[in-house]
């Protein structure tokens, strides 16, 4: 059933994920996560809101798309979702921690209700602080 | 378009119905849409193989609207519909070329069914949130469509054996020729 020519097929995708991954990784690991938690609706931002307040935010939308996220110390959850397929809710928790190690990385998705919840990432200084430099041992010449 | 056809073309439809509602009560992997076995593939993919293009057209078309009404809504038909297209038109061009095996005109087809489905959320989501999942999608296309087009290759195999005369094609005519 399998001739070469499809094994070098399969290799090449399989090779393509792996590059993915890794490249997403990279990615990710030059970033840190700030307290800023974004939610869009319909691929506009809907609203921000501060992590550290432990607040169940409620987004309603006219068509009866509803649902509720955990707003809390560290990260945030889906808590309810009326959507069809739930998937959002198995999505977990999003932390400051567990970003990088997560399917869907920084955000928590719900397709059906078009509704994506980020925790807004920035760049990691590339060079160490002010601060990093004072307290590291240099010593005089 | 005979009653014969017509008939077929139901039971194959209602075959692909239920395959797509069956896949829709799980999810294999927690919290990641997108990855499923796809197994009313299986059923279009016999369509392109021993049937003409435009039932197999005609398949995927009422599919997608009909599993759509049914259990998905609007929001789910768009997406069915973008991958679906891109997976239909891949798989007719490898089917019809003749030169790849089937498990891996099922991989492709799987693979241009997640990029249909990543470039719709694109425009419904206002962003490419969903190419996060790109590797882990990736793989799952491979094992599903591994597995569909094992499947095919053998439901295929069985049924140019068994010469059954309902079946459209090289059988019907081997069989009428006899």
């Amino acid at each position: 059933m399998f001739r070469k020519k499809d094994w070098l097929i399969i290799a090449a995708v399989l090779l393509l994920a792996g590059g993915i991954a890794l490249w997403q990784y990279l990615q990710l690991q030059n970033t840190a996560a700030t307290d800023l938690v974004r939610i869009w609706v319909n691929g506009k931002v809907h609203s921000e809101y501060s992590l550290g307040l432990n607040q169940d935010v409620t987004v309603k939308q006219d068509n009866g798309c509803e649902n509720v996220i955990h707003i809390g110390e560290n990260g945030f959850f889906m808590l309810r979702s009326n959507c069809p397929n739930q998937l959002c809710i198995e999505q977990g928790e999003v932390t400051k921690d567990n970003y990088i190690h997560r399917h869907q990385g920084h955000h928590v998705i719900c397709l059906p209700n078009r509704v994506d919840v980020e925790l807004v990432l920035k760049d990691k200084p590339s060079s160490p602080s002010p601060e990093m430099m004072d307290s590291m041992d240099i010593p005089d010449i | 378009m005979n009653t014969k056809k017509i008939t077929l073309l139901g039971i194959m439809l209602s075959m692909m119905l239920i395959l797509g509602f069956v896949e829709k009560q799980f999810s294999l992997v927690p919290g990641v849409p997108g990855i499923k076995p796809g197994f009313s593939n299986i059923v279009l993919m016999f369509a392109l193989y021993r049937m003409d293009t435009r039932s197999a057209g005609t398949l995927l078309l009422l599919k997608v609207l009909l599993s759509g009404l049914l259990f998905s809504g609007v929001n789910g038909m768009a997406y069915a519909f973008s991958g679906g297209i891109l997976a239909f038109g891949i798989m007719f061009l490898f089917i019809r070329m003749r030169r790849l095996s089937l498990p891996v005109v099922s991989v492709s087809g799987a693979v241009m069914h997640m990029a249909g489905q990543i470039i719709c959320s694109r425009f419904l989501m206002g962003s490419w949130v969903l190419a996060f999942q790109l590797p882990l999608l990736l793989v799952s296309a491979v094992v599903t469509g591994v597995l569909n087009g094992v499947i095919t290759a053998l439901v295929i195999n069985a049924l140019t054996k068994s010469k059954l005369s309902f079946l459209p094609g090289k059988a019907a005519k081997e069989v009428k020729n006899k």
